[in-house]
């Protein structure tokens, strides 16, 4: 979840109101934005990934203006012709295939507005643009570009300019290597040879996106007019973006200028910022049936307009106009949504289905597991819980089991948690090992999932619930758990079958296979001195590990 | 002094030995099980004969932290090991991103204590801070108090109060006993005086031979504490699972299950996540290397509906997320990242109404595990399929759940899920924690059930789900999510079996 930082004063001048911080949490959370805190005027909030209209400042007013009832229904922005033209080079093309742009006009921007701009654009790239892979966007000072502006892929040593922050002219290669953002997105440009660049019509360096703008074009206080770029290999990401910053900026009273962007092949030519809004028809029964109400036309078309959609009744259906910042709506069930967020979910009585009557029970090795364990505590024995997942060390070598096939992930945290568990033997003796201090006996187990790897199983490994048992004390024996076992066994009322077998963690000559019917379920035995003296336990151990039987 | 002196065998031995031994004697050292011996010595001291005294001893039992920095060495020692093997310096970038730290919390630890005991020093070379060493110790000092204190030496009252103040050790009373005789003791020792045997223990041979009628039988101080014993227990977080299971089955839910290796067929795709949603980054959720390819494909008609849904939401009314579907994509293995996919398999393989479900599972996500995060947690989550649900029956089987988990005041904000909508978070109040979240929730999208098969919005399906091993830790009072999976064998026998 998108956690972003406003300034407390910045919202409530640009609601046109001071919100009493006692209620600005209920407010938000009306809105679908999370309070997380206030510090020194700064409020952390936490938005939620299908509104990213929301990650900035101006979105959040404008969403409260409406659930307060300031402003009700589609906002309107006009746009005007700027003018103004990008030229895509074919070179792009297998570079940075995509850019859209829109020049906005009369922008106040005093210190908080600045800052709220570069925090939405920084939020923008972490969400939308995936850490400006899919997209990134560059703002300007207008008034220095001189228009055509073209964009087009140059070897990087000859792109020579001042990037943003730095001093003195460098190439866009030394940019990659030299400044902080050019090492930090370097990846994004394959090999650094070539980069995209936008430039105006003298020929100035405005961009190397998605890296840095140039110093040329600095946003500052004085700034009024600015232009915005935004280039990726997405087309749609980046068309979303441009709508979400401009729209963002008219909340400001800026007015939005389109650019004729013109491409040497598909899509053609065209004029950005689209800011058309669309259309989706719900019927009232639809939204009553979800909602479980019963609420009139009227009353839906009001509570939409609350949430700053348009709503207009047409007799049992409602046709909803959605802003074009509003890139959730796949689907009537999202207006419906709308609705009850309008309506709010503290005032909707919960209710229990009367005709829905249904029998509970417990999965089959759920109650399996559950009687072994009632046994198990019955003949004494501590329940402990370990993780499935572990490390190859863990459940090889340190029980010395030579090495066999186990699942395991691409991408670990850690190599002690890289692999799952195909036993549960080796995760007691561990923990047996850092108890060597505790009081004997020692009589511990754990009913847990171990995971196989099974070409025959539908996703190529299986889960199979066990039950491991130990007891480590300054005198314990085969017969020990042997006794226990049987108990166990005995109680559950399977046959079963016993076998002498080697296996490498415990002591041969006094290890032995259970067959339950005629395949191996289990073994039991005394662990050997060498997994001990490994695990520097002092005390011997007598340990079993068994598949829990279908009952 | 009377004629006849009344004592067990038992007594009598441990007079003997105390005769035999001089003086006075530490109760560990005599060679007699040590809770027997003080309760034949507070009898004998009932009689005059002997003298007990007691003193408290302060010992030091290492935390689990201190266990981990016994065996991992501590926070400043790793750092200074690092810095040892990187020629003596390293930038403190470098040593952030080390992973030698938990968290920011450790590495602040660390850079403090080294920086306090002058064993190193910051330098800013080129703009990058870089810590370098100074004169540091070949093993730090705190490192021996740790290991005098893991084996019960002694360790400075200062040292004692730095571990503690680290949450290395604490400390723990231990009672020390010393017996010594009196004169009238030494003399019944030494059989200056006769001693009338009193019988202890009732056998089966006293009274099948009637001989009990016979014999003094000792009185007992029935006040004394027993010997520590440990039963065989269950452990607290399944118990507290055990009992969630209970609730959800006594509100008519059956339990099922999916597998642990999953395809993202299931996690995923079937629950209209799109390919590229950010919850499918390597960084939300384990992919496999090995198995990394589902061999078995699941029904080639769900898989077509799936596909259009997500295309162009195929027959759903939904718009569907307009891209480009990958089926090699939904094949691929990965750790079950949520218990929704055991839903889905169950919506897909039943098709009886009503149904209500849940499931009570692990689930991996590659987090670090720290005090706060683990790599696998458990998520309990409940569907309910009908006809004619709505948000407000969704909200009904909400606070219907919370009533039975203890929580009288349940409130609802509207959320974000990518497979429901609309979505509702259900916070409850907690008397010391105030309110806290406890599930996601939400009605299935329709391409979610339209694909599977049933009638939306005929059909409706209520979802929830909760981290439930969170909810665990409030009503264990457990603040350390490693505790769910605690490695400390007293922790888990001293653990009450109700909270």
């Amino acid at each position: 979840m998108p956690v972003i930082s406003v300034s407390y004063s910045d919202l409530c001048k640009l609601v046109g109101e001071p919100i009493p911080m006692e209620s600005l949490g209920d407010l938000l959370a009306r809105v679908k934005v999370g309070f997380e805190g206030e510090e020194e005027g700064e409020l952390e909030l936490e938005v939620t990934p299908d509104r990213l209209d929301l990650v900035t400042v101006e979105g959040i007013a404008r969403a409260l203006k409406g659930i307060m009832g300031k402003e009700a229904g589609l906002p309107r922005y006009d746009t005007f012709d700027s003018g103004w033209k990008v030229r895509v080079d074919p070179s792009v093309e297998r570079v940075r295939p995509y850019v859209v742009g829109a020049v906005v006009e009369g922008v106040e921007l005093d210190e908080d507005a600045l800052v709220a701009l570069m925090r939405a654009q920084e939020k923008l790239h972490q969400t939308l643009g995936r850490d400006r892979r899919k997209m990134s966007m560059g703002i300007h000072n207008a008034d220095v570009i001189e228009p055509p502006i073209s964009y087009g892929a140059e070897p990087s040593d000859r792109v020579r300019f001042v990037p943003l922050g730095e001093a003195e002219e460098m190439t866009a290669r030394e940019m990659l290597s030299r400044t902080e953002k050019g090492r930090e997105y370097t990846h994004l440009v394959g090999d650094g040879s070539v980069v995209p660049v936008l430039r105006d019509s003298k020929g100035d360096v405005l961009s190397v996106p998605p890296i840095l703008n140039g110093e040329l074009t600095r946003v500052t206080e004085s700034t009024r007019n600015l232009f915005i770029d935004v280039t990726g290999p997405d087309l749609r990401a980046i068309s979303q973006a441009l709508v979400l910053i401009t729209t963002a900026l008219a909340e400001r009273g800026g007015r939005i200028g389109t650019v004729v962007v013109r491409y040497p092949g598909e899509p053609g030519e065209l004029i950005t910022p689209d800011l058309s809004t669309s259309e989706l028809t719900v019927e009232v029964k639809y939204v009553n049936s979800v909602m479980g109400l019963n609420l009139t036309p009227e009353e839906i078309a009001d509570l939409l307009r609350r949430v700053r959609l348009g709503a207009e009744v047409k007799g049992d259906s409602v046709r909803v106009l959605i802003p074009p910042y509003r890139f959730d709506f796949l689907h009537p069930v999202d207006v419906v949504e709308e609705v009850a967020q309008a309506v709010g979910y503290d005032r909707l009585e919960p209710e229990l289905p009367a005709w829905v009557s249904t029998f509970g029970c417990r999965h089959p090795i759920e109650k399996a597991s559950s009687l072994v364990r009632t046994l198990m505590i019955g003949l004494g024995y501590q329940e402990i819980l370990n993780y499935v997942m572990t490390s190859r060390e863990a459940l090889f070598e340190r029980v010395l089991r030579p090495e066999s096939p186990v699942v395991e992930v691409a991408n670990p945290v850690t190599a002690s948690y890289s692999v799952l568990r195909d036993s549960l033997l080796p995760g007691v003796i561990a923990f047996l090992a850092r108890n060597t201090g505790a009081p004997l006996p020692q009589k511990v187990f754990e009913v847990g999932d171990v995971v196989i790897p099974d070409e025959s199983a539908e996703t190529g490994a299986r889960d199979e619930r066990r039950v491991c048992a130990a007891i480590a004390d300054s005198e314990v024996g085969f017969e020990d758990i042997q006794a226990d076992l049987y108990a166990l066994l005995r109680n559950l009322a399977v046959e079963f079958e016993v076998r002498p077998a080697r296996y490498p963690t415990l002591l041969p000559g006094r290890t032995a296979e259970i067959l339950i019917s005629g395949e191996v379920a289990g073994v039991v035995g005394e662990v050997n001195p060498e997994v001990l003296e490994l695990n520097k336990i002092k005390t011997p151990v007598a340990a079993f590990e068994l598949k829990i039987p279908k009952l | 002094m009377v004629s006849e002196v009344p004592l067990t065998e038992g007594e009598l031995r441990l007079l003997r030995l105390l005769a035999d031994l001089g003086s006075e004697s530490d109760v560990d050292r005599l060679p007699m099980d040590r809770s027997a011996a003080l309760a034949l010595a507070s009898l004998l001291s009932d009689k005059g004969l002997v003298r007990v005294k007691r003193r408290v001893k302060k010992v030091l039992r290492l935390t689990e932290r201190g266990r981990e920095a016994l065996d991992h060495g501590l926070p400043e020692e790793r750092l200074l090991s690092l810095l040892r093997s990187s020629g003596g310096s390293a930038p403190l970038r470098v040593v952030r991103e080390s992973g030698l730290f938990a968290d920011k919390a450790e590495l602040d630890a660390a850079l403090g204590e080294a920086k306090r005991a002058g064993w190193i020093s910051f330098q800013k070379v080129d703009g990058e801070t870089v810590v370098g060493l100074t004169k540091a110790p070949e093993e730090v000092p705190l490192t021996e108090a740790l290991r005098a204190a893991a084996a019960g030496e002694h360790v400075p009252e200062e040292v004692v109060k730095r571990l503690r103040s680290r949450g290395l050790v604490r400390e723990e009373e231990q009672a020390q006993f010393t017996i010594s005789l009196t004169e009238d003791g030494l003399r019944v020792a030494r059989g200056e005086v006769p001693v009338a045997i009193e019988v202890a223990k009732l056998t089966r041979e006293l009274i099948e031979t009637g001989a009990w009628r016979n014999v003094r039988l000792k009185s007992y101080d029935v006040t004394l504490p027993p010997p520590t014993v440990y039963p065989g227990k269950s452990h607290p977080y399944v118990q507290f699972l055990e009992e969630v299971r209970e609730i959800l089955i006594g509100m008519g839910f059956e339990e099922v299950k999916s597998p642990i290796v999953e395809m993202e067929f299931w996690n995923f795709d079937v629950l209209f996540q799109a390919q590229d949603h950010p919850a499918r980054e390597v960084h939300d959720s384990y992919a496999l290397a090995y198995p990394s390819r589902a061999p078995r494909t699941p029904d080639e008609s769900l898989v077509e509906r799936v596909r259009r849904t997500h295309e162009d939401g195929w027959r759903t009314g939904s718009t569907g997320w307009r891209y480009r579907w990958s089926f090699d994509t939904a094949m691929r293995l990965m750790l079950r990242s949520q218990t929704t996919s055991a839903s889905a398999r169950t919506l897909a393989s039943r098709k009886e109404l009503p149904l209500k479900i849940f499931v009570i599972d692990r689930v991996f996500r590659p987090e670090a595990l720290d005090r706060t995060h683990s790599m696998e947690f458990h998520q309990c989550e409940g569907v309910v399929l009908a006809e004619g649900l709505t948000v407000r029956h969704l909200l009904g089987y909400l606070r219907e759940f919370a009533n039975k988990l203890g929580f009288d005041e349940v409130a609802f904000k509207p959320a974000y899920f990518p497979f429901t909508e609309p979505s509702v978070e259900a916070y409850v109040k907690h008397p010391e924690l105030g309110w806290i979240e406890i599930a996601g929730s939400g009605l299935f999208r329709p391409e979610v059930l339209i694909p599977l098969g049933y009638e939306y919005p005929r059909v409706q399906a209520l979802a929830w789900g909760i981290g439930i091993g969170r909810l665990a830790m409030v009503r264990l009072g457990i603040e350390d999510i490693r505790d769910l999976h605690s490695q400390d064998l007293q922790f888990l026998r001293e653990f009450p079996a109700r909270w």
